[in-house]
């Protein structure tokens, strides 16, 4: 028995995951996590280090990380990559003035080989915003569609109405469970 | 004397067995040590032989009797020979004596050295092709970069020309009311010596490149960036604040979760303590509770230390605050 096959096992028994929420300040992270946690949304601070929850969903259990995302944290984000299934890279659809930046940092983060095998969902969050751009444009201007080192899948949301944000989990749990638990 | 005549032969037959035994076990050392000694000498033998042709090849090589064509297939035949070689030894150590072991394995390192030598000396042509092919290389990468670049460049300019706002103005006074602005992201962009009024309730403000301007704003629903601004005064009520990479500003805030400073020094705060007709109603319109108002608890990014204020923001004295019409 490999490695990989002992560390496939231990993880079946927990059907644990971690996933790293990642994205430029402002994207709504912290929105998006506590939106999951039930908790309230209108007194959010810009995050000073990280936040983390853990969710049971479909009988997996989720493990979120939630990295701040201001210039000066960026650098920390490397300490998070480690065992990370699934990335969940968050965008403000409505802040066209730094979109060019996000898609800088999420090209750089997908380079990175600790992440290498982790599931990437894109989530075009703020769709509520009367300013926002599709998720099509947000994949377009992202350039998403050349991504061939990592499976992935842009959603349009709204972390203040909820919508679609269970749709995006969904996608990301099936997608890894389809990697890490059924390889026996 | 009976028993003793009896047992006296039979330590004669136990004695002359052991002699035999121990002859026997004589030989077998001495038959193994001499098929050892033949084999070891069988094994040097045909090293030496391998080791002379090898070295001839080598030779060959150095005189530069082979042709140029082929030399790589030439040396790469003596590299093989020479892994066989090595094989060979490698399986035959445990019937060499010590003193031979080292001298092979010397004389297997001499042999792949001068091969060495020589394939550097002879194949310069590879180096050549290398250093041939690399500006070729950067030409095309420095192409795509550039194309991506201007790529980026159209694009962000696509994105932003949509932008409401103002910009790019000098010693103005502007005003901007009620519907106009109303929940939309509103930006401000390269002013000096400007005084922005907006009275009504953008959804969010951005502001970037300003000098010594004043901005009075009534409560923005979500955000408000800044950035690269100086000596300016901001007079803002809002849900978040982020200032980055500015100094010199005073802000009259009211802030409903915690302000944030990064790259950003010599910041001073007081609390919001603006009024024009309709900002209650604007207000109360957005549901938020005015009793928490965190305008004098700002996070500094640099400073992590949490035991010392951040040096970089202060409170603004009573005596030193502005009223505003």
């Amino acid at each position: 028995m490999g490695l990989l096959t002992v560390l496939k096992k231990l993880k079946q028994k927990e059907k644990e995951m971690r996933i790293l929420m990642l994205g430029l300040d402002n994207a709504g992270k912290t929105t998006i996590l506590k939106r999951f946690n039930g908790e309230d949304i209108d007194t959010i601070s810009p995050t000073l280090g990280f936040n983390i929850i853990t969710l049971e969903h479909r009988g997996f259990k989720l493990n979120v990380w939630d990295v701040g995302g201001q210039k000066s944290l960026r650098s920390y984000w490397r300490n998070y990559f480690e065992c990370t299934d699934g990335l969940i890279w968050v965008v403000d659809s409505a802040d066209k003035r730094r979109l060019l930046d996000c898609k800088k940092e999420l090209h750089q983060l997908l380079d990175e080989e600790r992440l290498a095998g982790a599931t990437l969902l894109v989530f075009a969050n703020k769709q509520d915003l009367a300013g926002a751009l599709s998720f099509e444009e947000i994949r377009d201007v992202l350039d998403l569609t050349s991504i061939k080192t990592h499976h992935w899948q842009i959603v349009g949301c709204s972390a203040v109405t909820g919508s679609h944000l269970l749709e995006g989990i969904d996608w990301l749990i099936d997608d890894i469970s389809a990697r890490i638990f059924s390889l026996d | 004397m009976e028993a003793s005549a009896d047992l006296m032969p039979e330590r004669l037959l136990r004695r002359g067995r052991e002699l035999q035994f121990e002859r026997q076990r004589k030989k077998q050392d001495r038959e193994l040590e001499d098929t050892n000694r033949k084999a070891s000498n069988y094994f040097l033998d045909q090293f030496s032989k391998s080791h002379l042709e090898i070295e001839d090849e080598l030779n060959n090589l150095a005189s530069g009797v082979v042709e140029n064509s082929l030399i790589p297939s030439s040396i790469h035949k003596i590299s093989k020979d020479i892994q066989t070689l090595q094989k060979h030894f490698s399986a035959s150590t445990m019937i060499l004596c010590l003193h031979d072991v080292r001298k092979s394995q010397e004389r297997i390192q001499m042999l792949q050295q001068r091969l060495h030598e020589l394939e550097e000396q002879l194949l310069p042509k590879k180096k050549f092709g290398f250093k041939a092919r690399k500006p070729v290389n950067k030409e095309t990468v420095h192409v795509k970069v550039a194309d991506e670049i201007d790529c980026g460049e159209t694009l962000q300019k696509k994105l932003i020309e949509n932008d409401f706002g103002v910009k790019n103005k000098t010693n103005e006074s502007i005003i901007m009311r009620g519907n106009s602005i109303l929940d939309k992201d509103v930006v401000l962009q390269n002013l000096t010596g400007c005084t922005v009024k907006l009275m009504g309730s953008p959804g969010t403000l951005h502001m970037s490149n300003m000098q010594g301007c004043t901005i009075l704003s009534g409560p923005i629903v979500r955000s408000v960036l800044i950035e690269n601004c100086k000596n300016c005064k901001f007079v803002l009520p809002c849900q978040q604040l982020r200032v980055h990479s500015s100094s010199q500003c005073d802000f009259y805030l009211h802030v409903t979760s915690r302000a944030i400073i990064e790259d950003t020094v010599s910041v001073r705060v007081a609390p919001y303590n603006w009024t024009y007709d309709e900002i209650d109603k604007q207000f109360s319109l957005l549901g938020w509770d005015l009793t928490k108002n965190h305008w004098d608890s700002m996070d500094d990014f640099n400073w992590l230390a949490s035991d010392k204020p951040s040096p970089n923001w202060c409170i603004l004295p009573e005596s030193d605050r502005e009223i505003w019409s």
